[in-house]
């Protein structure tokens, strides 16, 4: 079947083959420290009915994660058919919180009171984005965890898009980039319900949606998303999954390390990650069990489905390969020897641009027609 | 009905004027789930109970070249800081022959005047919106367009919404069509109830 | 399936045109985040909109260092990522305050600064009156634009100024036990080159996030990365392995591996006889080295500091000038006759010898098992791979802060020394370092302007150097005639220059006299109880033997009658904190004056608060270190929020004031107690070299061409070409002993690796040996039994409790700094919490974030409960860096931690056992606390 925007208002000219950016994100680099979520916090969601928003978040796995239990909301396309999902409310997602700043430091209160988020009596104190923080599971010695960092993906099949009734939804020809005019969002929010990922969040002040726009300004640019570009971990590839001379297409289509998350969502994501490995479990006398991985595979696979296995083993292999003195291409990929590597054509320092707000405006009228 | 010229403007829903004018009783029903614009919202609650408000007592008055709407209706819900509750009369275009159930369609679109509660955060965003609508939720705001308005008060589990508009929109066809959705209940966009017949004005 | 949706290209909406302006801006600027983090150096582009600072971005502008290294970009962390959002934002500090009411009780006035620098002249010049300039106290920051201006502001009037390693206790006080120094710090990019990588006590997803993924790339290169810590931190998950050594055991498993590496002979002998003293001989009548007035008697030629080798047959003299011994190879195992200068006869054996010893009898992998819990075949991998491989020990500052964490670090190196792993590219162990920009340290004493300033200043240092090596022509390196100068200028204040004017200490007597340290440090069960005497005991002969004359105050009876705290925030950091200092220190002081950009818990327990610039609102420096081995700069952005104020400024208007004010009071000079005078009139002219360098820009400017004097940075480096490039990479080490502690050239188009020349030109270490010293015969250590590193249990200091909490820096906050940030509060719970074991908590009935009391015999603290599966049973873990206030009833961590410093710190008169700035002195411990935890209010 087809499944199309029935509602769509603005039809691209579709001769030429839509583009698509994608990512791949190195899980064996990500040290969970939210240099991402914070680089596009402070870059895109710092104004009212955004203080909850956190379009690229990083969470503890297995966990909870943000909104709380998103994996089980349900959403994206099973059987070909747009599945029923759960529209993930304020609480689940939590945060946003204020702080009683005032109070604690001029309002004469001595140690009575001291510095904690208000409780609004919304629940929105009892989870936030990363709640579940190194908790992990497993059993000590053998417990584990490792960081996932998520944002939308951008799907070929974005079944947000197919809830959209009012057409405000769409994916950018040229790009893929899947974004929301927000002058016709109604705030229906079919969008968060359909999307299995649970990555577009709701801004109470402004009833409308918001999701990740992939930096899509900066695109225009050829300056890398901001998570990307700010990740002082140097594990995040950005760039034209087709380039079969890029790193994308040969992590994800001819090495097949990178995997998209919860495939079996059917929305065709073009985020992609290099699967985990983990240090070696032990026995019960504390000896080295090199049989057992600490991460169940079957959690693994739960996550990017039964690919997983040859992913990490190929990952695994070359690593044994470089440690008895082979070399090997996919992990000097991983490497990143010149950072530039990881973003293909968006190398552009901002840093030399001149976008001033006027030049922006001028630039917006003649280029756009809002 | 009657379209009842008045004296003053009634758009405060508890303005005496509304004593004057009678009132009707509507039967409203579920916005067919087959109506539904789009595959995911068909899929997805066609097992899903909506529609929640099953009638709304309907007044009519016209004042000043704007017509007023009043709806009454039971709701004893909770809140939910979700969705809010909403409604709106809606219009079609003089000719057209479809049921108003779909609140328009592609083909025959309708003039929608729509209130909705807002949360105190939302105290910066009116609560009326003029809209086209060719389907349910299929809604797109009429650009630049300032002429609706309404008030609305909630008291002993009833909600009295008056919403108004410019009397040119009511004109042409002289019939109308109401929707109402249950915040509670997370109604919104084509989930919520509709009249399933036109009311002649 | 055929998806069709898209729409026209780039007709985004209304939405797109509010993201497209949200990202613009009208100027761009340079600017890193100077205070104590450290390592740091991530040079961030500031974005300005309307005059206001919006964002940053890391500027990822570095070019590759070394060809087939990765580059450094982009650099930068999560707290970087939004330093701009505390600019304007809750704790943020506007304006001048006064305390109204009681301290601490959060009532204030906003004052004029007229009114505020007059209250702080007027606070000084009673201070002074009552107890002469040195009661007046400054604990502080490392942060150059604080220091510095607050360091030469003390210089000016005599203030006291407290040697602030200890208070942020940071000292790695088993590496300079071991190697003369504390501070050997690679590259970061050195990390790439190594083999085999040993996390212990370091959390570096934490606390280095701009630099982990060297590791993580050295991995994919083929090393093999080894974390080793009681929880899972989150370092662990790009392990190898996991190894849960169990808290503070860390030594026994080090002398495990030792113990494997010596009896399976796989130790790296030439390496083992050049740069360690384990080929030194020691007499076993004594157990102390074989000396030459052993061997000669007490005469004139005969040092005492003339150690000995055993070589064909006969001792041999251990050369102190070089240590390279060209293939000659002498004894490292076996005992042999010696005949002293009076005819006795005594056996001697290498420290090899003993060490083969000491671990076969205490520490066989099997042995260890007990103390560590780890199996003994993974101590005898791991031992192996070290041997085999280049092994680099990722050393946070987490093993110092453990009351026996010398003898774990002093383990370590010994790993390291058996195993050849130092002074070549991706090994050694590591500390902190600071240096380079020696304009810096010339900037807080500088009196004349230009180069003429500087020449006066390196001239004296190069002098005072001759003349030591006129006498000793062992002083072979710079490194080791800048240590003696050091140790030297020790004895007469902190600054070294024009000594009586300055007063400066370290700070344990500080604490031990003025904050009711003594009484807890002197209670024998929550120490060493090994030890044949108490610590009063050790104390009382430490200064009886002068090993800290002139620094052992203030003592009770020159009491401080002012705190002027200056981007620090001595109340959260301090071990015991309030409960601690509060009636004992706080309670004693007349004015405490806090200048910050924030208000934190200091702030809010102080009398006056002087708002200062943000590090992007006034120009200034980060730390520089070898890490990163640039200069980085951060600008005046904009200008500073409200009413706030550049330090060098704020210090300007109070010596201005001061001047007035003591006019107006009728003082027209003051003597410290070394008799030196001061005139307050003439204080500003001095503080600016008379206006010379009174502009913020002048300041830095100078700051830097001394840099360039001194041979650190490249010719024409200044303000302006830093400006264009943000950042420079220095050339040279300059004159500062704790750069010169590097010992390597720097190329520029290599990573560095400290130590290179002890290995390759076998410059001699500082140490008493000249080698890296694993057998301290200094008398303390062998009455300790510590003279060969060993394992010592952690001791209960607060009480016999069940559980241990540990700590360290948390990942979203340089120490207080950004911990009331409102954006990264969000990316946690928002409030304290202590990280519990399933197991514990089970035990306790506690489910995950309830609050919990975590409680000891000094008092308790309230925190959330984090429930982690990666704990280890028996632990908790507060990572530190939540301010008082944060805490229910402003009671923090810190407030259940004794502070106990161990006895042997306060020894001296032994070779690097001797005071200098930054270095050896006693540090209070923090880790392992003895505690127990309940359900609040059960
Ligand atoms: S910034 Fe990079 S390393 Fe940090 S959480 Fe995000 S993806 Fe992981
Ligand atoms: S806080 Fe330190 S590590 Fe983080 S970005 Fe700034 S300088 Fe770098």
């Amino acid at each position: 079947m087809t499944i199309t925007n029935e509602t769509a208002t603005n039809e691209a000219d579709k001769s030429s083959k839509r583009g698509q950016v994608a990512m791949v994100f190195d899980l064996n680099k990500c040290m969970g420290c939210q240099t991402c979520s914070i680089a596009c916090k402070v870059l895109w969601t710092q104004e009212q009915g955004e203080e909850h928003q956190w379009w690229m978040t990083c969470n503890t796995q297995p966990g909870k994660g943000t909104p709380k239990d998103w994996e089980q909301m349900g959403g994206g396309i099973i059987d070909g058919q747009p599945a029923k999902g759960h529209q993930p409310t304020r609480a689940e997602f939590g945060g946003g919180w204020d702080f009683n700043y005032e109070e604690v430091f001029y309002g004469g209160k001595g140690r009575s009171t001291h510095l904690h988020p208000i409780d609004k009596g919304d629940k929105t104190t009892e989870w936030g984005m990363n709640w579940d923080e190194d908790q992990g599971a497993g059993e000590y010695p053998n417990s584990y965890y490792f960081y996932l960092p998520r944002l939308c993906n951008h799907c070929t099949n974005p079944v947000c898009v197919t809830a959209c009734p009012s057409g405000a939804m769409y994916k950018r020809h040229e790009d893929g980039v899947v974004l929301r005019d927000e002058s016709k969002c109604q705030g229906a929010r079919f969008c968060m319900e359909a999307c299995p990922y649970k990555k577009i969040y709701f801004n109470y002040v402004r009833d409308v949606a918001q999701h990740c726009i992939m930096c899509f300004p900066r695109l225009e640019e050829n300056v890398a998303p901001a998570c990307a570009r700010q990740c002082p971990g140097r594990l995040v590839f950005v760039g034209d999954p087709e380039d079969k001379s890029g790193p994308i297409y040969k992590l994800v289509n001819e090495w097949k390390v990178a995997l998209p998350l919860h495939p079996e969502f059917g929305t065709e994501p073009n985020i992609f990650y290099i699967p985990p490995m983990s240090p070696y479990s032990l026995k019960e006398d504390m000896s080295i069990d090199y049989e057992t991985p600490r991460i169940p595979p079957e959690y693994l696979e739960y996550l990017f489905g039964p690919q997983v296995h040859s992913a990490l083993g190929k990952i695994q292999s070359e690593l044994k390969g470089v440690r008895e003195g082979n070399s090997s291409e996919i992990l000097d990929t991983l490497i990143v020897y010149n950072w530039l590597d990881l973003f293909g054509k968006y190398t552009v320092d901002p840093g030399t641009l001149d976008r001033s707000p006027e030049k922006v405006a001028v630039t917006l009228g003649a280029t756009r027609k809002n | 009905m009657e379209l009842k010229t008045v004296g003053e403007s009634p758009l405060n829903p508890s303005s005496s004027v509304w004593s004057e004018v009678s009132k009707e009783v509507i039967k409203l029903k579920p916005v067919p789930v087959d109506a539904q614009p789009n595959q995911y919202i068909r899929n997805a609650y066609k097992d899903t109970p909506y529609g929640n408000v099953g009638e709304v007592s309907l007044s009519v008055a016209e004042h000043d070249n704007q017509v007023f709407v009043r709806l009454e209706w039971d709701d004893s819900n909770e809140p939910n800081i979700e969705f809010q509750d909403a409604a709106g009369v809606f219009f079609p275009e003089s000719g057209s022959s479809e049921s108003p159930e779909t609140i328009g369609t592609k083909s025959n679109p309708v003039r929608l005047w729509m209130w909705k509660n807002r949360t105190e955060l939302q105290s910066g965003l009116s609560n009326s919106t003029d809209l086209i609508s060719s389907g349910p939720g299929v809604f797109h705001p009429v650009e630049g367009s300032q002429s609706v308005n309404a008030e609305a008060s909630l008291s002993n589990g009833k909600w009295s919404v008056v919403i108004s508009g410019g009397k040119n929109i009511v004109e042409g066809s002289r019939k109308l069509g109401i929707v109402v959705w249950d915040g509670s209940n997370n109604e919104r966009a084509g989930i919520g109830a509709v009249s399933s017949n036109w009311i002649e004005i | 399936m055929v998806i069709e949706y898209d729409q026209e290209s780039k007709v985004t909406g209304t939405g797109a045109a509010n993201y497209e302006s949200r990202w613009s801006w009208d100027k761009v600027g340079w600017g890193t985040h100077c205070v104590d983090c450290y390592p740091g150096n991530c040079p961030f582009r500031v974005y300005v909109k309307d005059g206001k600072i919006i964002r940053e971005e890391p500027a990822a502008t570095f070019a590759t260092v070394e060809e087939g290294v990765p580059d450094f970009n982009p650099m930068g962390c999560n707290k970087g990522a939004c330093w701009s959002q505390q600019l304007y934002d809750g704790d943020r500090l506007l304006h001048p305050l006064k305390r109204k009411g009681p301290r601490g009780g959060g009532e204030w006035e906003q004052i004029s600064w007229d009114e505020a620098l007059t209250l702080v002249a007027d606070g000084m010049l009673d201070a002074i009156e009552k107890g002469g300039p040195e009661s007046v106290v400054r604990e502080g920051t490392p942060e150059v634009a604080a220091v510095i201006p607050t360091d030469r502001f003390f210089n000016m009037f005599g203030g006291r100024m407290l040697d602030l390693h200890p208070s942020f206790n940071d000292f790695s006080i088993g590496l300079h036990e071991t190697f003369g120094k504390w501070n050997p710090v690679s590259s970061a990019d050195d990390w790439f080159h190594s083999e085999l990588i040993l996390i212990w006590h370091m959390n570096p997803a934490f606390t280095r996030i701009p630099f982990y993924h060297f590791m993580l790339e050295a991995r994919y290169k083929g090393a093999e990365v080894i974390s080793i810590s009681p929880d899972l931190n989150a370092s662990h998950m790009h392990s190898d392995y996991h190894v849960p050594v169990k808290t503070g055991a860390d030594a026994a498993f080090a002398l495990a591996m030792v113990q494997v590496i010596i009896e399976e002979g796989i130790e790296d002998k030439t390496f083992v006889r050049e740069q360690t003293d384990l080929p030194c001989l020691v007499r076993l009548d004594t157990q102390r080295f074989l000396r030459q007035i052993d061997l000669e008697g007490n005469v004139y030629s005969a040092k005492e500091d003339q150690l000995y080798h055993w070589y064909n047959g006969e001792p041999i003299k251990a050369d102190k000038g070089n240590l390279l011994l060209n293939g000659k190879e002498v004894e490292l195992y076996g005992e042999f006759e010696v005949t002293l200068h009076d005819g006795t006869k005594v056996m001697v054996a290498p420290v090899m010898e003993l060490l083969k010893r000491h671990v076969n009898e205490k520490y066989t992998p099997e042995m260890q098992e007990e103390i560590t819990s780890i199996n003994p075949e993974v101590v005898r991998m791991i031992a192996r791979k070290a041997a085999a491989k280049k092994t680099d020990i990722m050393l946070g500052w987490n093993s110092c802060k453990y009351y026996h964490g010398d003898l774990i670090e002093r383990a370590m190196c010994l790993l390291l020394g058996v195993t050849g792993n130092w002074g070549k590219a991706g090994t050694g162990i590591r500390s902190w370092m600071i240096g380079m920009a020696d304009g810096m340290f010339s900037m807080m004493v500088k009196t004349v302007p230009g180069v003429e300033g500087a020449e006066q200043l390196f001239g004296a240092q190069e002098m005072a150097i001759e003349a030591l090596r006129a006498n000793d022509p062992t002083l072979t390196t710079d490194e080791l005639a800048v240590r003696e100068v050091a140790r030297l200028l020790a004895q007469l204040g902190p600054m070294g220059a024009d000594a009586p004017r300055l007063t400066g200490s370290p700070p344990a007597f500080w604490w031990y006299w003025q904050g009711g340290y003594k009484e807890r440090w002197e209670k024998f069960e929550w120490g060493d109880t090994s030890l044949p005497r108490k610590f009063e005991e050790y104390f009382d002969e430490a200064l009886e033997k002068g090993w800290w004359k002139g620094l052992d105050g203030p003592r009770p009876e020159n009491p401080p009658h002012m705190l002027i705290e200056c981007g620090g925030n001595m109340l959260r950091r301090t071990r015991g904190g309030f409960t601690q200092l509060g009636s004992n220190l706080w309670d004693k002081l007349d004015t405490i004056v806090s200048i910050d950009f924030r208000l934190n818990f200091t702030g809010l327990n102080s009398d006056i608060v002087l708002p200062a610039a943000q590090h992007y609102e006034k120009v200034n420096f980060h730390i520089p270190t070898s890490h990163v081995m640039n200069l980085t700069l951060s600008d005046k952005n904009a200008e500073p929020a409200g009413e706030a104020k550049a330090e060098w400024e704020i210090y300007q208007l109070i010596l201005k004031k001061l001047a007035e004010r003591a006019k107006e009071r009728g003082v027209i000079e003051y003597q410290n107690r070394h008799g030196a005078t001061f005139r307050p009139e003439t204080m500003w002219d001095d503080y600016t070299i008379n206006g010379y360098i009174a502009e913020e820009d002048k300041w830095a400017d100078e700051i830097i061409r001394d840099s360039v004097y001194s041979g650190t940075l490249p010719e024409k480096t200044d303000l302006s070409s830093l400006r264009k490039d943000g950042y420079k990479r220095f050339i040279g080490w300059g004159s500062s002993p704790f750069a010169l502690a590097q010992a390597s050239p720097i190329f520029p188009d290599k990573t560095h690796t400290p130590f290179r020349d002890h290995v390759e030109r076998g410059a001699p270490f500082p140490t008493y040996s000249r080698r890296a010293q694993f057998y301290i015969d200094h008398p303390w250590w062998i009455e300790a039994n510590e003279h060969l590193p060993v394992h010592k249990p952690n001791p209960l200091a607060g009480g016999d409790h069940p559980l241990r909490m540990t700590s360290g820096h948390n990942r979203w906050s340089i120490h207080s700094m950004n911990q009331a940030n409102k954006v990264i509060l969000q990316t946690h719970r928002g409030e304290p919490l202590v990280e519990i074991s399933v197991n514990d908590a089970d035990e306790r009935g506690v489910s995950d974030d309830e609050l919990i009391t975590i409680f000891n015999d000094i008092t308790s603290f309230t925190a959330r409960a984090k429930v982690s599966p990666g704990v280890m049973p028996g632990q908790i873990i507060s990572y530190n860096g939540w301010d008082g206030h944060q805490y229910e009833n402003w009671e923090g961590a810190n407030e259940i931690e004794a502070g106990m410093v161990k006895w042997i710190a306060f020894a001296g008169g032994y070779g690097h056992i001797n005071y200098s700035l930054a270095e050896w002195q006693p540090i209070p411990t923090d880790r392992g606390v003895p505690c127990n935890f309940k359900k609040t209010g059960k």
